[in-house]
């Protein structure tokens, strides 16, 4: 039965009628496929020439613009050749558009940048970067709210600030970035309503920002340091030691004894910044019961800030179980104390391992 | 004063050049770093104001070779905020000058002012 069935598709296969139709169809594959695929590389090619020609003129065009200096505020407004009027409502050509404008704006200032501005307002940006941001796809919203703050539209903060607590990463990172752009540190105020975490990049990005705008005496840090959002704590305490903010001493060293290892890291930081007389005495308290990353900081904080009074403290520190501890403990020891070399020295004598080499360690590296 | 310069935004790269052509500069362009080597050693500039992110070559490896090469080239060095280090690391290499992003056009003029003989 199998060899019948085996021996008739065989014979119906070889049948030429057959082959011809399978060879017809196969060539008609061929020839769709080969024409997909010069049709998909023409199109292609065709949109990056006509972006080149685009990009080209556009270019010229704008740099010219950016250029020009106006004495009488009426003559402000740019002559916009009709072609580029054209060329704009192709929405591609529209985004290679603005992003040459935001890329410039971000490296400019003066007169320049504030060309650039007038160009987008006076070509009508501004409602493609807002269409942008009321998409609901996050990548689109994100790009929307870095559009309409890089190019100063202040008209726009209140929808910007209420993204500052988006449930996505990326837009809340903008819409922060924008506030801090419109406000300084007067917007910081949605740190009070921020329920998700601030990664550490945010952190960095938000202070560098901060550093050129204008100081003012940070009256919320309190609130801020007292958050439920451990990140939000963390961000204020870089915010206390950054912009030494001594007025919130007090509730810096409440964040001493807070639950998380970061948070207690940041506190210590901050501390030593905005250090008065008793700081020291505090932060040594704090060090029994600490782990070992947050003991080792301490020991290298109060090398800023301890004086005889910490030798008892720095005595007990010295039978740390853990090398490195000791090690420190007697530099820090010796750095800040009038005695401390000479106890360091006695310490060698009646307990040689491992003091004898810690000693002669830390006499070479203070060169006493 | 013939004045290379070197930035991969293209906008960017246009405007100084137009602006440093208004100021009455013989001015060279280039995208990337490795075209900037290959003018700086066949046009000679006076100066080269060179971004530091380039493709191909940076602009440190740029201000190490011109200043390895021909000292009396001055270099100025475009740096975004944050980039302190580098900076420090460019002026250990030679550079003569830096400006940061963002950073207005007529403040760039007088630096170059300030390299004209």
């Amino acid at each position: 039965m199998y060899r019948l069935l085996r021996k008739d598709f065989i014979e119906r296969i070889i049948n030429p009628a057959f082959l011809d139709s399978a060879i017809l169809f196969f060539l008609f594959l061929i020839v769709f496929l080969v024409s997909l695929i010069y049709y998909f590389l023409y199109t292609k090619k065709n949109r990056h020439r006509l972006r080149m020609s685009v990009k080209k003129s556009f270019e010229l065009w704008i740099s010219k613009a950016i250029l020009e200096e106006y004495d009488d505020e009426s003559e402000s407004a740019f002559h916009i050749p009709e072609k580029f009027l054209k060329h704009f409502k192709s929405p591609e050509k529209r985004a290679y558009a603005v992003d040459e404008l935001v890329n410039s704006k971000k490296n400019l200032t003066g007169s320049a940048a504030e060309n650039i501005v007038k160009l987008y307002d006076q070509l009508q940006f501004k409602k493609y970067s807002l269409k942008k941001f009321n998409d609901n796809r996050w990548y689109i919203k994100a790009k929307g709210i870095q559009e309409l703050y890089i190019m100063d539209q202040a008209d726009t903060l209140t929808k910007i600030y209420k993204h500052t607590n988006s449930s996505n990463e990326f837009v809340r990172m903008e819409a922060q970035t924008g506030v801090i752009h419109f406000s300084g540190f007067e917007g910081l105020r949605f740190l009070e309503l921020l329920s998700y975490p601030m990664t550490e990049w945010q952190q960095i990005k938000l202070l560098e920002q901060l550093r050129s705008k204008t100081l003012i005496e940070l009256k919320r840090l309190p609130i801020w340091l007292k958050s439920a959002n451990d990140s939000v704590v963390i961000f204020a305490l870089k915010l206390t030691d950054e912009f030494q903010q001594y007025h919130v001493h007090d509730e810096v060293v409440s964040c001493l004894k807070h639950q998380n290892e970061e948070v207690r890291i940041a506190a210590v930081k901050a501390l030593k910044r905005i250090a008065n007389e008793e700081s020291a005495e505090i932060i040594a308290a704090g060090y029994v019961g600490e782990t070992e990353k947050v003991k080792l900081l301490i020991l290298r904080s109060l090398n800023m800030l301890a004086d005889d009074k910490q030798i008892p403290f720095f005595l007990k520190a010295l039978d740390e179980s853990d090398d490195t501890l000791k090690l420190n403990a007697a530099r820090t020891l010796v750095s800040t104390t009038n005695e401390g070399l000479n106890i360091l020295e006695k310490r060698a004598k009646i307990q040689p391992d491992p003091f004898r080499s810690i000693f002669l360690h830390v006499k070479a590296e203070s060169g006493l | 004063m013939r004045i290379l310069v070197a930035e991969d935004e293209a906008l960017m790269l246009r405007t100084i050049e137009l602006k440093l052509k208004k100021d009455g500069h013989d001015v060279i362009g280039c995208s990337d770093g490795k075209q900037a080597l290959q003018q700086i050693a066949e046009q000679q500039p006076d100066l080269v104001i060179t971004d530091i992110m380039l493709p191909f070559a940076s602009g440190l490896e740029i201000v190490q070779e011109v200043k390895k090469y021909e000292k009396k080239i001055s270099v100025i060095v475009l740096s975004a905020m944050g980039q302190e280090k580098t900076v420090e690391e460019a002026f250990s290499l030679g550079a003569d000058d830096y400006v940061t992003k963002p950073f207005s056009l007529s403040e760039l003029s007088i630096r170059v002012k300030r390299f004209q003989r």
